[in-house]
Order: C-alpha cells, then structure tokens, then sequence
C-alpha cells in the first residue's frame, strides 16, 4: 500500500530552488550524457575538431587587433592577451545565453515525450559550453609566455569568473525560457543582447583604456554584470589589480544570484503550463 | 492508503489556439465592454475520471485525435491538468516513442546510454544491461558504428531494447507494438507482453483490437476527450464497433 501523489506537481514558490537544485542532483548522469553528447558532436565532421575552439578565438582577436591597431595607433603590448581573454568570455556568455534561453523551445520533440525535470536542458548545454570554453583559454598560454607573464595566485579570479558567467547565463535564460515560448520577441531580444553588448563591454577594451574618457559614464557601465567577469579573467591571468570599485563587485554579485533565484523560480513555477503550447 | 495506482480525478485539458500577445489585451478590452471575443481553446480531455487497481493492465481505444495520447501525457506528468488532478503511487514510465534523444552521429552504443539515462537509469545499470540489450536488438555487428548507417528499423530495434530493458512498475504503452521486421516485431511482442505480465500496473493505448482484447482486463472508450465506455474488453469493442459504424 503506498501513498498517492500528484504526478510532477507545480512547485512552490519558496521550494522551487532547492526543488530543482534537488532534482539536477539526481539527474546528474543524465546532464553528463548530454553534455558529453553536445561536446562531441560539434566538431564531428571536422578535419582539426576541437583545434577549432582555440583556432576560432584567435581569428577573431586577430581581427579586432587589426581593426583597433587602425583605429587608436599603438595598443599596449600585453592587449592581445587582454582581448583573447575579453573574445573567449564573450563567446562563452553569448552562446551560453543563447542555449539556456531557447532551453524549451530547442527541445520541444523530447518535451513533448517523455518527462524529467526540465531544468536539466539548460544546465547541460551551458556546461557544454563552460567545458568548450575551459578548452579554449589554452590559447592564452603561447601570449603568456611570449609576454613573459608567470601566473599568481590570482590565478583564483578565473573559475570565479567562469561561474559567474555560468550563473548569469542560466539566471537570465530561465527567466526567459517561458516568455520565448509565447512570443519569437524575445529571440530577438537575446540576440540584441548579445550583439550590443559586445560593445558595452569590456571585450574589445579595458576599464582602464576607458578610465581616460568621462568619468561620470563609466560609472553606469559598471552597471553592466559583464564587466566583472571579464576583468577577473584578465587580471586572473595577468596578476593586476581589479579595476572594478567595490559597489560594482556587490552589485555584480547580487545580480548574479539574485538573478538565477529568480529566473529559476519564474521557471520552475511556469513551465508545466507551458509545455502544451510547445 | 489506497490499492490503487493511478488515479485521475475531474481531468480537464484544453490546447490554446491563439497566442497570448498584443491581440489578447484588445480582446481583453473588448470582453470588458462585454463582446464576445473570446476565442474557445480546444478541449483535449474534458471530465476525466480513471482509477487504474494496482496490477491491472488497463486498455483505452478511440479514434484518433479522442485524446488518448494527450490522457497519457497527462498520466506521466508531460501536461499539467488544467482542472483537476492526476495521481500516481510510484514513479510513471510512458514509453512511447523509442527513439527519444537518438543522434544520427553518435554510435549506436552511446545512443543507448544516452535514452537509459533519458529514462532514468543509471550508468551502472546500462553497464549491466549493455550485453543483453544489444543482444536484444540483434545489433552486435553495428553497435560501435554511428547511427546514422543504420536502417530505421535497425533504431527502432535499438529503441525498443533499451526502452524494455528494466521493468517499471506503472507502465503506459502508446502504439509501440510494431517495429522492426516480422522476426524481431514477434519478440517486441513477446517482450512487451513480459513487461506487461511483470509490472504492476499498465495502461495500454492501441488500436490493434485483438491484442488488447488478449491481454486488458478493462478498457475505456475515449470520444472528443471524454470517457464515453468503460467495461471488460468485449463490452468496449462492441460499443466501439457500433460507434464506428455511424
């Protein structure tokens, strides 16, 4: 004799995290098979594979080196390495983004089958993504040593930032997980996003490039949650000094898990719902 | 405490046709200054009642589109009810589609692992069912190749040998009985018999009257979402058969 239960109820507003938290745990096989399978399968039918998550962001540093040599003369010497670290964040923040936010529309076939917790989509893509980015910023190591940089204990800086963006990524793609099922705007959105704010932020520059313009605007770029993982990855490599003040670290901070609480939430409590409009 | 193991009660799911958008605050608008404009949403399942006794094989026929996958759906927690509510003593395994997640460029060994995971089974189980569910599908010459060189009853051979490899407790069956050749579709069928015989409970939809007529104890006659007959299999036939024939 065992007790009924309601099949996959709607959880509750206060339980929805650790609910779902719960439930990544206990699927954790699952989220690994995936990932594995989205890792694999992205250079399959390519002659150099993986080379390409290394050969990919140095083309295109490559370019933007050029562009910006044309258009401000002489950079500093160690600005390559700045901006490799600057492309290699980026992709990983956009791409993250992209899959957490389509997390549901992207996978509407097996949705639509068979039932696990939902939250496992984009948890798997986004660690998909993380493992191709932890492989790219190999590309740092030739620039390091010809710069002659020995890595500190700063060194720290660079998972921190590489969970950050995790966190960011998966936050703001649950919260909007569920709106993109409704409406193609918010595809749009994202790609706004990502698009613009490759140049609000520090990729292509540094805060301390732009602490020679007007002091009273960096002040709102700060505002942007990007720009303390990107300057912790540099200075994670190089060993200088952090160049965000400490408002932006704690605003940074409680956007980032103010945000995945949220986003998680909404998320969980919506989802079920909207699994018929699929 | 109850002895059974799905229970359904007052199920009510309807599909939206429209999208919500600018358009629905106009109709919003409209409906305040009391015009109709409403647009009804398509009801799937509308007063459904189903007790399913523990360790009974439960058969449910129909037309098509009477909303017997969407039931399904809704017994193994895919859709949320709108009204009312779907219980269940255990966990629910819905096996409808057998080739949930394949890949055309992962081999066909990885593709295994990756739907056991997608049904819950852990690594260490797919281990020690690896042997027996290639041997199953007769897959032993092909099983490290990608899956894209393979025929698609070759997948669906695949599919179904994973998908049978562990016995669940509830099982809900939609339309899988026929894959493959006819060698392999009699022992699909002879496995999905055991599987039946050995879970607790089942919930079969099919609309191959025969087998259904050979192994439910009861079955539901489902029309427009709603459950229109319910008795032992011959009853159900007959109201069926009579109702197609108008």
């Amino acid at each position: 004799m065992s007790e009924m239960k309601v099949v996959n109820p709607i959880s509750r507003t206060l339980t929805a995290v650790p609910e779902a938290l719960r439930n990544l745990w206990t699927h954790r096989g699952l989220i690994r098979n995936f990932t594995s399978r989205d890792i694999s399968q992205r250079y399959r039918n390519s002659i150099i594979g993986y080379f390409w998550t290394i050969l990919e962001p140095l083309l295109l540093s490559a370019v933007y080196y050029f562009l910006f040599t044309i258009i401000s003369g002489n950079p500093e010497e160690r600005y390559p390495l700045w901006i490799i670290l600057g492309v290699v964040t980026w992709q990983f923040f956009s791409r993250g983004l992209n899959e957490s936010v389509n997390c549901l529309t992207g996978n509407k076939n097996m949705i639509r089958q068979i039932y696990f917790p939902r939250e496992v989509f984009a948890v798997s893509k986004v660690l998909a993504q993380l493992i191709v980015t932890c492989m790219s910023l190999f590309v740092a190591v030739p620039f390091l040593m010809y710069l002659d940089i020995s890595l500190t204990s700063q060194i720290i800086y660079v998972p921190i930032a590489l969970l950050l963006v995790t966190l960011q990524v998966l936050g703001v793609g649950w919260f909007f997980a569920v709106p993109n099922v409704h409406h193609g705007d918010i595809a749009h959105m994202t790609r706004f996003i990502t698009r613009a704010g490759f140049f609000v932020s520090p990729v292509m520059w540094t805060i301390s490039m732009a602490k020679g313009g007007r002091a009273e605007l960096l002040d709102y770029l700060f505002l942007n949650p990007m720009v303390l993982p990107l300057e912790l990855m540099r200075s994670g490599f190089d060993g200088t000094e952090v160049p965000v003040p400490s408002w932006a670290v704690a605003w940074c901070l409680s956007f980032t898990f103010g945000m995945l609480i949220l986003g998680l939430t909404v998320f969980k409590k919506t989802e079920a719902k909207v699994v018929k409009r699929l | 405490m109850s002895d059974h193991s799905i229970v359904m009660e007052n199920i009510e799911l309807s599909f939206p046709r429209h999208r919500v958008g600018l358009k629905s605050i106009f109709r919003w608008m409209q409906r305040r200054m009391g015009k109709d404009a409403s647009i009804d949403p398509f009801v799937a399942l509308k007063d459904v009642n189903i007790k399913v006794k523990k360790g009974e094989i439960l058969g449910i026929i129909g037309k098509n589109g009477s909303g017997k996958s969407t039931l399904l759906r809704v017994m193994s927690g895919i859709y949320q009810p709108d009204e009312g509510k779907a219980m269940a003593s255990g966990p629910v395994n819905l096996l409808s589609n057998v080739r949930i997640g394949f890949n055309g460029n992962l081999s066909g060994r990885e593709n295994a692992y990756l739907y056991g995971s997608i049904l819950g089974h852990s690594r260490q189980t797919m281990d020690s069912l690896m042997q027996s569910i290639i041997e199953f599908a007769e897959l032993e010459a092909f099983i490290d190749q990608p899956l894209r060189t393979y025929s698609s009853g070759m997948q669906a051979r695949l599919g179904l040998s994973v998908a049978s490899a562990v016995q669940p407790e509830i099982l809900l069956i939609d339309e899988v009985l026929a894959v493959g050749d006819e060698g392999f579709k009699e022992r699909s069928r002879e496995r999905i018999k055991s599987m039946v015989q050995d879970a607790a409970t089942v919930v079969i939809v099919s609309h191959n009257l025969n087998y259904q007529k050979q192994v439910c104890d009861r079955m539901l006659l489902m029309e427009d979402g709603r459950v229109v007959s319910e008795g032992t299999p011959d009853e159900v036939i007959a109201v069926y058969r009579e109702r197609m024939k108008r």
